[in-house]
């Protein structure tokens, strides 16, 4: 077949989309050159994801034209998709959970060989192909619901990238990742791009785009807003303003870590314990300071809020303002607050409306006699945290499942700030967020902190840590590998310990009984 | 399939196997209405047709005398409806309602107080319900599982009890009137067994739809690991579902025993099947396929009137299962259809069959 021009891999051109009364897309373009990665970018809800279903056959456009090599093409199902080497790793992770890894890496990939396939056998390919492209240790023989985020984005990449497409398009793939991996997968990227793959990647680290990509386009309420070549003397800030209309100041990097006003731990942490996860933990969160904590997938972080809040079985005893906590009831009842990882599964109602997921926290504030909800006030305090958080659409009775990724993730803050928790434990809130709204819940957050609450943040993005962090603990295998406080923490040096090159190595293998946990560091 | 253009032949072929894995999206508006309506329009296929067959189908006389037959299945479709909304399902219903006739039956013929009958009989419907909880809530057993062993169990019991399932009969003069006005009562013309069910109904309800109990049930039921996390006691609004559909299932039992003067083992399961239809039918009148007292009760009044129009011209009872059959795959199979794309959390369905709600077992990784 005679390609018309291999600098037009793909090309979309008038797409216009509406759900309902609500117009998602108007007239949006995007065009594509094989071997290139077009950064997408644009605000929470400005519609790259539905841009990108579009692509893949999920949703139809109600008008536009999609071309492949110059050629038009309808593409009505992934499976079209698919079939012209369009593949794509969505922003929600999709995944069979009751399948091993094995199977859900070669599903429908036609790679699994004859009629009878020998379960060892496949389990070793495929964790050899897991290693190959992501630099990863995943056990195939575990089912897809026992990994945890990360590792479930990490099959995705390595499904995708088996598939040999011709476009790829990640709808932020690293939120759930920590550094290391996503220099793995800009490695896997960069291969990819030599062979004359097309690579569409959007996410809100603008700082990654600025590494991986060269040319960005901006999307602003469903519209092009422009084009950006970063090679050419444009600069992130020239992105952000397109992207949100304005100059966004994410953290006040001169500022001095608060001091907390008591003693008083208003959560201890003391011997927190996870079979082959966990070894023992340590720590406590004063009223008015934020504790971060960091660390590599497998070091520990990812069940450490599991642990801690009573979702999961653990040892060692957890106290909130000096109240022991059995479970994650006692802890809600106890003024804390829990914003998974896991936000599809375990943070929101998907089929409930947004005001239903907003007081699910705070029943008992909107409930008369007779336990009788008041819709009348459920709708007003809903009405109040969506608007503080700037949720879009800003309509309580919109269903939660319907809004875009970082708009859904503002709705489990909201939830939480709902219930006036003053002990907060955030697993890694600001996944998905836009650069604006991020500066908002940062704001949010800083807000409540010097109202008196405590903050234990888990998170992966070092920015965030060095931004807000009062103190910051490095897990690595299970164990604390160092604390650092305010001033001391630089983005190099997070990531140098939570790799274990930093000394963080000896450290831990000074603790009592090291534990289990095979990673790469 | 229509895809016009084929840029390269050496293409990974589609496979069916992926589109079961990819998202499932919200539609328009009027895509989402359309499968909300089959249900209502079925239930009009219903009315007019068999209007048609037989002239005295939607005579008051004969509309009325099917609101009584159905107000036993409306009662315990009604229970079940609460079990289903908090994620459970509860096969055993017809042993609350087989134990709770059996046992006022059984009080009245030995001569006690219809009181004493009526409590007894809530309590041994009651009994179920925690054997219920108890499995489910307390050693994680799957609800379609536990339910499925009471079930048994509950079988074996009436027989039993009844020295190999011989019926009990009442005779009239011996059965206060307190408790005969509970199944043959009248007020002011209306069958009291209508008034009984309606008020159960609107009860639930109102419990269901509109109070903090029945919010905790349903977010419980839409996402058990999410409600954990919002601090709601999921163990405690499990079981108090539960108990609270076995205590209906009770009720309609002890109804029961007074309408028909009498236990006859194994009557009460018999309005199983026809439950479960119907509360599935109710799930398609609600967006996202939550079922909800009022939808059950249509799916009852389209069971009832079908069984009805059916007798009526003269289908033998061999072909009525065969009628209900279809028409409730039809409804599902046309809700299935039509809402396709709507967003899917956990299925109900998938969910009865896994273990319930904590996820006790540690995301470890290796
Ligand atoms: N199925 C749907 N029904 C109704 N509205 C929808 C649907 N899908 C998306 N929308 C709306 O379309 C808009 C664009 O959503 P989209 O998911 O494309 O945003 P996004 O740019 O990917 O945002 P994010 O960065 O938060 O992921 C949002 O306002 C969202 O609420
Ligand atoms: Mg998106």
């Amino acid at each position: 077949m005679t390609s018309v021009s291999n600098d037009r891999l793909l090309s979309m051109s008038g797409i216009t989309k509406s759900f309902g009364s609500a117009q998602v897309l108007s007239e949006v373009s995007l065009e594509l050159a094989s071997g290139q990665i077009l950064g997408l970018v644009g605000e929470n809800g400005a519609g790259k994801s539905t841009l990108i279903k579009i692509l893949t056959g999920l949703h139809t456009a109600d008008s536009g034209s999609i071309l492949l090599d110059g050629k038009p093409v309808v593409i009505t199902c992934p499976a079209d998709a698919e079939a012209l080497g369009i593949h794509v790793i969505h922003q929600e992770r999709y995944l069979a959970p009751q399948l091993s890894v094995a199977e859900q890496l070669y599903l429908g990939l036609g790679k699994l060989g004859g009629a009878w396939v020998r379960r060892g056998r496949l389990e070793e390919r495929a964790s050899a192909d897991i290693k190959r492209v992501t630099g990863q240790n995943i056990d195939a023989a575990l089912l897809v619901g026992q990994l945890t985020v990360a590792q479930q984005q990490l099959i995705q990449i390595t499904r995708a990238v088996l598939s040999e497409p011709r476009v790829l398009i990640l709808d932020e793939p690293t939120a759930p990742l920590a550094a290391g991996e996503v220099e793995q997968l800009f490695g896997t990227l960069r291969r990819l791009q030599e062979v004359g793959v097309g690579i569409i990647y959007i996410s809100h680290y603008l700082q990654e785009l600025n590494t991986i990509t060269d040319r960005i386009t901006v999307l602003r309420n469903g519209r092009n807003a422009g084009e950006v070549s970063l090679g050419s003397g444009d600069t992130l800030d020239d992105v952000v303003e397109l992207m949100v209309g304005r100059k966004v100041v994410e953290f006040d990097h001169g500022r001095t870590p608060r001091s907390p006003q008591t003693e008083d731990a208003a959560l201890k942490v003391t011997g927190l314990g996870v079979p082959r996860a966990l070894n023992g933990l340590d720590f406590q969160v004063l009223p008015g300071e934020v504790l971060a904590v960091t660390g590599l997938v497998g070091s520990g972080i990812e069940i450490l809020a599991d642990a801690l809040t009573g979702i999961t079985k653990r040892h060692g005893t957890v106290e909130v303002k000096g109240g022991r906590v059995r479970d994650v009831a006692d802890f809600v009842a106890r003024g804390g607050a829990y914003v998974p990882s896991n936000r599809r599964r375990d943070g929101i109602f998907l089929r409930n409306t947004v005001a239903e997921n907003i007081s699910v926290t705070a029943l008992s504030k909107i409930t008369r006699s007779l336990g009788v909800i008041a819709p009348a006030l459920e709708n007003k305090l809903a009405q109040r945290l969506i608007n503080k958080l700037d949720v879009r659409p800003a309509n309580g009775s919109a269903i939660a499942g319907s809004l875009s990724g970082g708009n859904q993730q503002k709705v489990v803050l909201a939830k939480w700030l709902a219930s006036d928790a003053s002990v907060l434990v955030l697993d890694q809130p600001t996944s998905g967020v836009d650069v604006g709204s991020r500066a908002q819940i940062y704001a949010q957050i800083n807000e409540l902190v010097d109202g008196g609450a405590a903050v234990l943040l888990i998170s992966v993005d070092l920015e965030e840590l060095v931004g807000i962090a009062d103190r910051t603990l490095v897990l690595y295998r299970g164990n604390i590998a160092a604390e650092l406080s305010g001033n001391a923490v630089t983005t190099e040096k997070l990531l140098a310990i939570a790799s274990g090159t930093n000394g963080a190595a000896e450290l831990s293998a000074k603790a009592t009984n090291p534990i289990n946990v095979r990673q790469d560091a | 399939m229509t895809i016009t253009q084929q840029p390269q032949k050496n293409l990974p072929a589609p496979r069916s196997e992926t589109r079961e894995l990819s998202p499932v999206t919200v539609p328009r508006r009027w895509r989402s209405l359309a499968p909300r309506l089959i249900a209502p329009v079925a239930l009009a296929a219903i009315l007019l047709g068999f209007s048609l067959l037989s002239p005295v189908f939607l005579s008051v006389g004969n509309l009325v005398g099917v609101l009584g037959q159905m107000a036993i299945l409306a009662l315990v479709a009604t229970g079940l409806t609460v079990v289903v909304r908090a994620g459970g399902i509860d096969l055993s219903i017809g042993v609350a309602v087989d134990l709770a006739a059996l046992a006022s039956a059984a009080l009245i013929a030995d001569g006690y107080r219809a009181w004493v009958a009526i409590v007894v009989g809530l309590f041994f419907g009651l009994l179920v319900g925690v054997v219920n909880a108890a499995l489910i809530v307390g050693l994680r057993i799957p609800p379609f599982l536990a339910t499925l062993s009471v079930w048994f169990i509950g079988s074996s019991v009436q027989q039993l009890l009844t020295g190999g399932g011989a019926p009990i009969y009442l005779s009239k003069p011996r059965v206060p009137i307190e408790f005969a006005l509970l199944g043959r009562g009248y007020l002011l013309d209306v069958d009291g067994v209508i008034v009984s069910a309606a008020l159960v109904a609107l009860f639930i309800g109102a419990l269901l739809g509109t109070t903090r109990w029945g919010r905790s049930v349903t977010v419980t039921g839409e996402q058990p690991t999410a409600a954990r996390i919002s601090g709601l006691r999921i163990n405690r609004i499990t079981v108090s579902a539960y108990l609270l559909c076995s205590l209906v299932g009770g009720f309609a039992g002890v109804i029961l025993a007074s309408r028909t003067n009498g236990f006859v083992p194994g009557s009460g399961q018999a309005y199983l099947m026809d439950a479960i239809g119907a509360v599935f039918i109710g799930a398609t009148l609600s967006r996202f396929s939550r079922v909800s007292v009022p939808g059950t009760l249509m799916g009852v009044l389209i069971f009832g009137l079908l069984s009805n129009g059916m007798n009526l011209v003269g289908l033998s009872f061999f072909w009525q299962g065969l009628g209900r059959g279809v028409v409730l795959l039809a409804i599902l199979l046309l809700g299935v259809l039509l809402s396709r794309n709507l967003p899917s959390g956990t299925g109900i369905l998938t969910r009865l069959f896994t273990r319930p709600a904590a996820r006790s077992t540690a995301r470890t990784t290796t």
